[in-house]
């Protein structure tokens, strides 16, 4: 299990740092201003597989409005939504508009710019194993090519279950949809892909070696949203941009570190979706440790997207294995029962739509890991992920070791521990909890807050993670996507846990009713360390 | 905000000290302060000098939203360093807008530029524009002061829908030896004094020193001027001209028209505020017209993003440089 060979992500000339203008060919633009920080966005066709679905209404197409918008879609671009479903280019526009308008995060639309923007939209009907639909999509675009100068470069964005995938790819390399990326300077072609990669390392281990077998590793963009998100990004910002907080983040100083995922929904009409993978897959495997990797990397020697991600490799590769004899001081899981989110009841996950009603799968997970390095031995690091909890939030809550309490020793004074925290949504903030005297007479101490709220500083409205992505993926900046190394490292670790579940069903004793902070398993396993899950 | 307490902050990103001595821009100062204030909290010195009555007695008015005007007359100007001081947030940046020339000798502007980060100035040029480039120039070397100018700002679309239409080896060499160019600004009927042609001076220029044309003679009839530059294939000709175009601010340009030897042309029209058509046509073939998006620095987020965050250009010293080939203009 341990013998995967992974592709390696250096030299091609698919690696871009993400601060200089890409361009696939050697000429550089006297009228293009180097200055400027800016990405510059290839003319190209993007292709979305699964155009129909709720992703492309709700975030794909509003983000490549916005970035119309912003002026940051390139001149020469066109979209061609690939689905089953039957559409002419209007109704597949006029669909779009609605999405556009309700989904947006800029309104009212621009009706300019939309009579614009509608017309770099198509649609193109086909089932994903049609061999002529794949020789019509060829024949569509190169087409637009020759229409709209879209220079033979090619986005796919496989908006489609991951049992498609293989069937896409295979059927684009078939097809000579797909560019090799090592023979081919003058154009490009990339692939898109949602998670989840795979559903356990063995399942992702053959789906790299099906991807691979038609794209180089530099050609596969797996999309991790939390990555595009502002706050998400300005971890690095954070850490790297501020030298005081360097000497302190480390195990001489930090205690423990909380990361919380919860979120105040339920699966919705994702019943189906979520039988299958259950938020393990849903949301540990991938947007946690991303926040995990971010948290605890070294600083890189570069922002190159290659360097940045060698450090978020290392920081998976030194997470302890979690010990499965051991395993329930380790990993917790629950499933929601019916409960009351704002007052008002709603159902236990087995009573959703298309959830059967002895269903095992895990609404929750709890796990504490350790971090192997010289940084971070001995600290753990205590991750939750719910659904159905009192609130939706994301945060990281960084805690630090207790000061020498002996100058203030009284009754009526307890130190609290300094704590650091992150909130990555909704309010975006960053606040650090401190002590401080309460005025008047005697020495009495009393913890406050220092914040910094995004909202209060930056009051617009910053662009969507799904824009920030696509346009990175366009100008070839692969830093806010996944590598294969990452995600097979995170598969590593989480497999002997989805393995042991997978053999020994949930217990109801492990549930929690909706609404709660989750199961007292999941309170148990700090309390066994003298410690406490924040109350957010 | 209580006028006697110095210290009361709310979130705030920076100091912003304004300073204008024409009442007249007042107006339209204050929607650009308000359009700042909005998205981006800050504290704003606003220091009017009155030059018109130039004994007058500064005076102070501390307006909500963490304003702060101060108006007087010249002589009084010395006072400033000593009023505003007290009222700067400790540790942010210090941003100086100037709806003067910076270039121009000033008795306050010495002061104000050596507290500041970065210096915004919107103004006309005058007509010595040889002096004012060097003058420009020397500003420009100062490395601890980085430098925006509106102006060149208001061609940031122009620029980029150029970089946009010309982006391959092959365009941008053809345009390199392209016969004649002709700008056309929008001279809708308005009591707009000043020189209107401005952003189609900075864009032609910062084209001629992307692309080496040098310069040879310039002559203005009436609303017109003419350029020439010399080439490898002979001699550019690059006409700016008034048009006029509803619906769109005065000065903004509406039309460029690209000519080559072989009487291939491009045309770039604006349809819109925020639009343009480009229409190729060549010997052999005649494209589909396309439109691009002309990104407007006065959108809000850009405008901030431009004026305050933004790093200086590469590209605008060499257009100064460029703009000094002029002499009186």
């Amino acid at each position: 299990m341990d013998s995967y060979t992974l592709s390696s992500s250096s030299k091609s000339p698919e690696s871009q740092s993400s601060l200089l203008p890409f361009s696939s060919s050697s000429f550089m633009n006297p009228l293009l201003d180097k200055s400027q920080p800016t990405k510059v966005p290839e003319p190209c066709i993007l292709v979305i597989f699964g155009a129909t679905g709720d992703l492309t209404a709700r975030k794909l197409i509003p983000a490549l409005y916005n970035l119309a918008r912003e002026g940051q879609l390139p001149a020469h671009f066109a979209c061609v939504g690939f689905a089953r479903r039957d559409k002419t280019n209007e109704m597949f526009r006029d669909e779009m508009r609605e999405a556009v308008n309700k989904f947006s995060r800029s309104k009212p639309i621009d009706p300019l710019l939309w009579d614009q923007f509608k017309e770099q939209l198509f649609y193109h009907r086909s089932e994903f194993g049609d061999d002529k639909g794949y020789e019509d999509l060829k024949t569509l675009l190169q087409q637009l090519d020759t229409q709209l100068e879209t220079k033979a470069n090619r986005l796919y964005y496989l908006s489609t279950q991951p049992s498609y995938f293989h069937t896409v790819v295979e059927k684009l390399g078939k097809h000579n949809l797909l560019y090799n990326s090592s023979h081919n300077h003058d154009k490009w072609s990339r692939i898109i892909i949602e998670k989840p990669f795979g559903h356990d390392l063995d399942s992702a281990l053959v789906l790299q070696q099906q991807m691979t077998s038609h794209l180089n590793e530099n050609q596969i963009y797996r999309i991790d949203h939390y990555l595009g998100k502002e706050t998400v990004q300005n971890l690095l910002v954070f850490r790297f941009a501020n030298l005081i907080f360097e000497s302190i983040w480390n195990n001489n100083h930090i205690d423990h570190i909380q990361i919380t995922v919860g979120e105040e929904l339920g699966i919705g009409t994702r019943g189906r979706f979520f039988e299958e993978a259950g938020i393990l897959r849903d949301i540990v495997q991938n947007h946690m440790m991303q926040l995990l990797t971010l948290v605890a990397m070294e600083p890189p020697i570069s922002m190159d997207s290659k360097a940045i991600r060698e450090e978020k490799v290392k920081v998976l590769q030194a997470i302890r294995p979690i010990p499965i004899e051991n395993i329930h001081d380790y990993a917790i899981r629950g499933q929601y029962t019916p409960g009351f989110i704002n007052g008002e009841p709603v159902k236990g996950y087995r009573n959703e739509d298309n959830v059967a009603p002895d269903s095992n799968v895990e609404t929750y997970v709890a796990l504490k890991l350790f971090v192997d390095n010289w940084r971070w031995f001995g600290v753990p690091f205590y991750l939750r992920a719910g659904k159905r909890l009192p609130k939706r939030a994301t945060e990281i809550a960084i805690t630090f070791k207790n000061a020498p309490g002996y100058l203030f020793q009284s009754e009526s004074n307890q130190l609290d521990p300094n704590i650091l925290i992150i909130r990555i949504q909704p309010d975006e903030s960053i606040s650090f909890k401190m002590n401080c005297k309460v005025p008047g007479l005697g020495m009495v101490i009393q913890p406050v807050k220092m914040d910094f709220r995004y909202a209060s500083y930056f009051g617009s409205t910053p662009p969507e993670a799904y824009e920030r992505l696509i346009c990175d993926c366009m100008s070839g900046d692969n830093t806010l996507f996944a590598r294969d190394d990452e995600v097979m490292s995170s598969w590593k670790l989480l497999t002997p846990v989805l393995n042991y579940w997978h053999e020994h069903p949930h217990e109801d004793s492990g549930n929690y009713p909706a609404g709660s902070w989750g199961p007292s398993g999941a309170e148990d396993m700090l309390s066994k360390d003298g410690r406490k899950w924040r109350l957010i | 905000m209580n006028p006697t307490d110095k210290s009361v902050q709310k979130a705030c990103l920076f100091n912003l000290i304004v300073y204008t001595g024409d009442r007249d821009s007042l107006e339209s100062l204050q929607s650009s302060l308000d359009l700042i204030k909005v998205k981006f909290p800050c504290r704003i010195i606003y220091i009017q000098e009155n030059r018109q009555d130039a004994h007058l007695e500064l005076k102070l008015n501390f307006q909500k939203e963490n304003q702060i005007t101060i108006e007087g007359g010249t002589t009084h100007l010395s006072k400033i360093p000593f009023i505003i001081l007290p009222y700067l947030i400790p540790d942010l940046p210090i941003y100086l807008f100037l709806k003067e020339d910076p270039t121009a000798e000033n008795i306050i502007l010495p002061f104000l530029k050596s507290i500041s980060r970065r210096m915004i100035f919107d103004c006309e040029l005058p007509e010595n524009i040889a002096l004012w480039s060097q003058k420009m120039l020397e500003l420009l070397a100062q490395p601890s002061l980085e430098i925006v100018d509106m102006n060149w700002a208001r061609t940031g679309g122009w620029r980029t829908v150029f970089t946009q239409v010309f982006d391959t080896q092959d365009r941008v060499a053809n345009l390199s030896n392209c016969h004649s160019i002709t700008l056309y600004y929008n001279q809708l009927s308005t009591e707009k004094k000043g020189r209107l042609d401005l952003q189609a001076v900075y864009l032609q220029s910062w084209l001629s020193s992307r692309l080496g044309w040098k310069f040879k003679s310039v002559t203005r009839t009436d609303s017109n001027l003419l350029f020439i530059y010399n080439i490898k294939g002979g001699d550019l000709s690059i006409e700016i001209k008034p048009a006029e175009m509803s619906n769109l601010p005065v000065a903004e340009l509406t039309k460029i028209e690209i000519t080559y030897r072989n009487n291939s042309q491009y045309t770039i029209s604006r349809c819109g505020i925020s639009q343009v058509e480009v229409h190729i046509e060549t010997e052999d073939i005649c494209y589909i017209p396309f439109k691009l998006p002309l990104i407007s620095i006065f959108k809000k987020q850009k405008f901030i993003t431009e004026l305050f965050y933004k790093q200086p250009s590469d590209h605008y010293p060499l257009m100064v440089q460029e703009i000094g080939k002029y002499g009186i203009l």
